[in-house]
């Protein structure tokens, strides 16, 4: 009983520390220099939402050595990551502030992925009658003008990017009670607007990979629906810009882009995404 | 020295006050020394400053000739402090009673023969496997002192230990720890408020009031020859009575002769009485006129109060018939049962005291 | 969402081992609460008092900005780890259990720490008897912090990140199943998680109720 106390103690922290290494984040072994920290891919919810990159992440790290973590953040605080210097790689679909953050040269490169289009949805009984719209800012002034509930993102991503500009368009500004602002996902905004049998803007694959949704597709199509991603490296000191570049050249080769244009097709009848790579 | 214990000058502070102040104090070994005196007279801050738990703010206090100090395990094994609670742990008696064995690391036999021993001695070894929490009051105090005695310490304090039984059950204890240390070449410092308990098992026996040793002495000096009127206060006697000394040293109280005498001087002093040997006598004879006031039996005799003019308490035998209350009488003190003391408000009394007598 | 199995075992292993971890730090800075009469006790009681106090999510923030690449520590690679959620949960639960076990000597009685003493008890055999003496609210303080631990889902979220493969938990999970209308899986990770905290309860009352014939009377 000399020392019990301190060599308990001491057990305890080792057990703790060393169970902690247990529960595996993703492999320890050693790595190359190059992949020895890990890659952050920082994305959007839609990306991960429709389980588009749960098959890709794993193929890249595949053929690679390196070790990816995928941050599900919005467009937005994607590119404020990249601005830190917090995240390596990104996957963004927000073009006019991707243009802004390569003007600001926080971006080594940046490569047109993928693209798909976004789609109105709302309650299946469609009280504010926008379906078969001509386009999407008349769907969003009838919409106002019904004064039915819009569910919007209000989180600086891609998809709320793209609503505020179609509002712009529509000359309407969104306000008051019926206009709701979630500040999360795309999959908790789709739930949301589908319990609340409100109105809201939402990209095709996450659309069609959330469950439990009661909600149709009323308006689609159109030049000003189009959603593009893109791919960008960071630049800034202290990135694994390694894999990132690796990572970049990989998601626009042609095997991840024939992934790409095959994803959601057994599932959801139709392709979720449409590769955009050059060949 | 020779002194199991020791104490020089101490003065013990708490809380911005002197609690405790002992120029002196040598306990030979194997003494029985009891310390009595009110609540709050700095009796278990002395235990604590012997079980070096606590350390005086000033002075020394030397343990087989070693002084105190904080972190001296060693020297504090030495000693078995018994708490006036039981403060038996959550577990079984037996082990409660080996544990302080085991904290000195004595091997597992001999601890087990010491722990059944000390709990035979206190007549609670058919208790060994209880738990401590389903003990009475009077068993979880027997417990706690065999735990004390199984260490064979060189000092044990004892902490009122009778303070939580009932008047039955403390008579049958103290006999039974009487006979636990009957043998046994221990020191012991016994704590209490009662002289009954006290005296019991002291050698000698020092008073404590407010914090200083007013008397250090034998059982019987201290009942027959109190220094001061605290003391006899505290030893018991029912009559402190106020008294002038004159010329010839015959003492007399309420102005009457009393029959004591006094070699000391003349002036005020003070008169204790016990209450058996206060004397009622028809009216007319040599004595303090004095009234009944009030009359109720007690064991084996009537308790009477009277006035005359200070208050006055006596025993009278329950064989005979008691006054009455409102009936006039004289009152005499018998000399063999009566002390004469100085006054409180005579001389300053010098406040560094010789303790023995 | 990953398997129901491996998100399990990664909820276990993390809160498992912050509890040891906050074990092994909460209750010596407990005992000493309860017993040294240091000068800085106050604030020290003080700080474990807030620190119980403050929202997880909140420790959360303030892991995360410590250990963001951008952040001072962002150099140890603990960001989006296991051993960051850890970190986090160490943080939620020390103060916890600190501030019961504090409690919990405090309620034992006043003078047995001095009794033990009285009867040849050193420093550490005297905290150990003590320990041993309030065992029960003790476990109740490590499996108060486990419980903590392993249902708070602000910090895990914002640590964790919730990468799949890697730092999905089961809280983290419940609420990605939710925001994607996956309500099957939510329940199921919910019923888990409830399933735990009834077990984690029960076994802490058998024990209370085993302990309470110990009293002393």
């Amino acid at each position: 009983m000399t020392r019990g106390p301190v060599i308990l103690i001491a057990a305890l922290v080792i057990g703790g520390l060393g169970l902690a290494d247990c529960g595996g984040d993703g492999g320890g072994e050693p790595r190359s220099d190059n992949a020895h920290r890990a890659t952050i891919l920082a994305t959007t919810t839609s990306t991960r939402d429709s389980g588009l990159l749960d098959v890709l992440v794993p193929d890249f790290e595949r053929g690679s050595e390196c070790q990816v973590k995928t941050l599900a953040v919005g467009s937005g605080d994607a590119l404020k990551l990249g601005e830190r210097g917090d995240a390596d790689v990104l996957l963004v679909h927000s073009p006019a502030a991707e243009e802004a953050f390569m003007r600001g040269r926080h971006g080594a490169s940046r490569l047109a992925v993928m693209h798909n289009d976004f789609v109105i949805v709302g309650p299946p009984s469609d009280p504010a009658g926008i379906a078969g719209a001509v386009d999407a800012p008349a769907a969003l002034r009838r919409i106002a003008r019904t004064r039915e509930p819009f569910i919007s993102r209000a989180d600086d991503s891609g998809t709320n990017a793209k609503e505020l500009d179609l509002w712009e368009t529509a000359g309407v500004r969104p306000r008051g009670a019926r206009y709701v602002e979630t500040g999360q996902g795309m999959g908790e905004t789709l739930t949301i607007a589908s319990q609340k049998r409100g109105y809201t803007l939402s990209d095709r694959g996450t659309f069609l990979a959330t469950k439990n949704l009661d909600a149709k597709i009323l308006v689609e199509g159109g030049a000003a629906l189009r959603n593009l991603y893109h791919v960008i490296v960071v630049r800034h000191e202290g990135t694994n810009s390694g894999c990132a570049k690796a990572f970049s050249s990989w998601i626009t080769g042609s095997a991840a882009q024939r992934t790409i244009s095959r994803f959601g097709v057994a599932r959801y009848g139709e392709p979720l995404f449409f590769a955009d790579a050059p060949r | 020295m020779g002194a199991v214990v020791s104490l020089r000058d101490v003065r013990h502070r708490r809380g911005g006050r002197e609690v405790l102040r002992i120029d002196v104090l040598d306990l030979a070994a194997g003494e029985r020394v009891a310390v009595l005196g009110p609540n709050g007279a700095g009796k278990t801050t002395l235990l604590r400053l012997l079980a070096a738990i606590d350390m005086p703010t000033a002075g020394t206090v030397l343990l087989d000739g070693v002084r105190t100090k904080p972190g001296a395990v060693a020297l504090r094994r030495r000693v078995a402090y018994a708490t006036q609670r039981p403060g038996l742990l959550s577990t079984s008696v037996s082990r409660n009673v080996e544990l302080p064995l085991t904290w000195r690391r004595v091997p597992r036999p001999q601890r087990r023969v010491a722990a059944a021993a000390a709990l035979r001695r206190l007549g609670v070894a058919h208790l060994a496997q209880r738990r401590a929490g389903a003990l009475s009051t009077g068993e979880a105090q027997r417990v706690n002192l065999a735990r004390a005695l199984a260490l064979e310490p060189a000092l044990l304090l004892l902490d009122e230990p009778a303070a939580a039984l009932d008047a039955e059950s403390r008579e049958a204890f103290l006999a039974d720890v009487e006979q636990a240390l009957d043998a046994r070449t221990t020191t012991v410092v016994h704590v209490s408020h009662r002289p009954d308990e006290a005296f019991r098992l002291a050698d000698r026996v020092a008073v404590l009031v407010e914090g200083e040793i007013r008397q250090l002495a034998t059982p019987e000096a201290l009942m027959r020859n109190p220094t001061d009127a605290i003391v006899a206060g505290v030893v018991g006697y029912e009559n402190l009575l106020e008294a002038e000394v004159g010329d010839g040293g015959a003492v007399a109280v309420a102005g009457r002769p009393t029959g004591l005498h006094c070699s000391v001087g003349s002036g005020p002093a003070m008169v204790a009485a016990w209450a058996t040997g206060v004397r009622l006598q028809p009216p007319g004879a040599q004595g303090i006129p004095a009234t009944v006031e009030h009359v109720s039996p007690g064991p084996g005799r009537w308790e009477i109060t009277l006035a005359a003019p200070m208050p006055l308490r006596a025993h009278v035998p329950l064989g005979g018939p008691p006054p009455r209350p409102g009936q006039s009488l004289v009152v005499a003190l018998d000399p063999a049962l009566a002390a004469v003391l100085a006054s409180p408000r005579a001389r300053h009394r010098d406040r560094r005291r010789r303790l023995v007598i | 969402m990953d398997p129901v199995g491996e998100v399990l075992a990664r909820s276990a292993a993390v809160s498992i081992s912050a509890t040891l971890i906050a074990v092994a730090i909460g209750i010596p800075v407990g005992t000493a609460l309860a017993l040294a009469r240091l000068p800085g006790r106050r604030s020290v009681a003080a700080v474990v008092n807030t620190g119980m106090a403050v929202p997880t999510v909140v420790v959360g923030v303030l892991v995360a900005l410590l250990l963001w690449r951008s952040g001072p520590l962002g150099g140890l690679e603990l960001i989006y780890t296991l051993r960051g959620m850890v970190i986090a949960q160490v943080l939620i639960a020390t103060p916890l259990i600190a501030g019961i076990t504090m409690a919990a000597l405090q309620a034992l009685p006043p003078d047995l720490p001095d009794e033990l003493r009285g009867l040849g008890a050193n420093r550490r055999q005297t905290v150990v008897r003590l320990w041993l003496e309030a065992r029960v609210p003790l476990l109740a303080a490590a499996m108060a912090g486990f419980g903590h631990a392993v249902s708070e889902v602000g910090a895990a979220t914002v640590v964790g990140g919730n990468i799949h493969g890697q730092t999905q938990v089961m809280t983290t999970a419940i609420v990605e199943g939710v925001g994607r209308g996956d309500f099957t899986a939510a329940i199921a990770y919910a019923a888990v998680l409830l399933a735990l905290a009834f077990a984690i309860n029960a076994l802490l009352t058998s024990v209370q109720q085993r302990g309470s014939s110990w009293a002393r009377s």
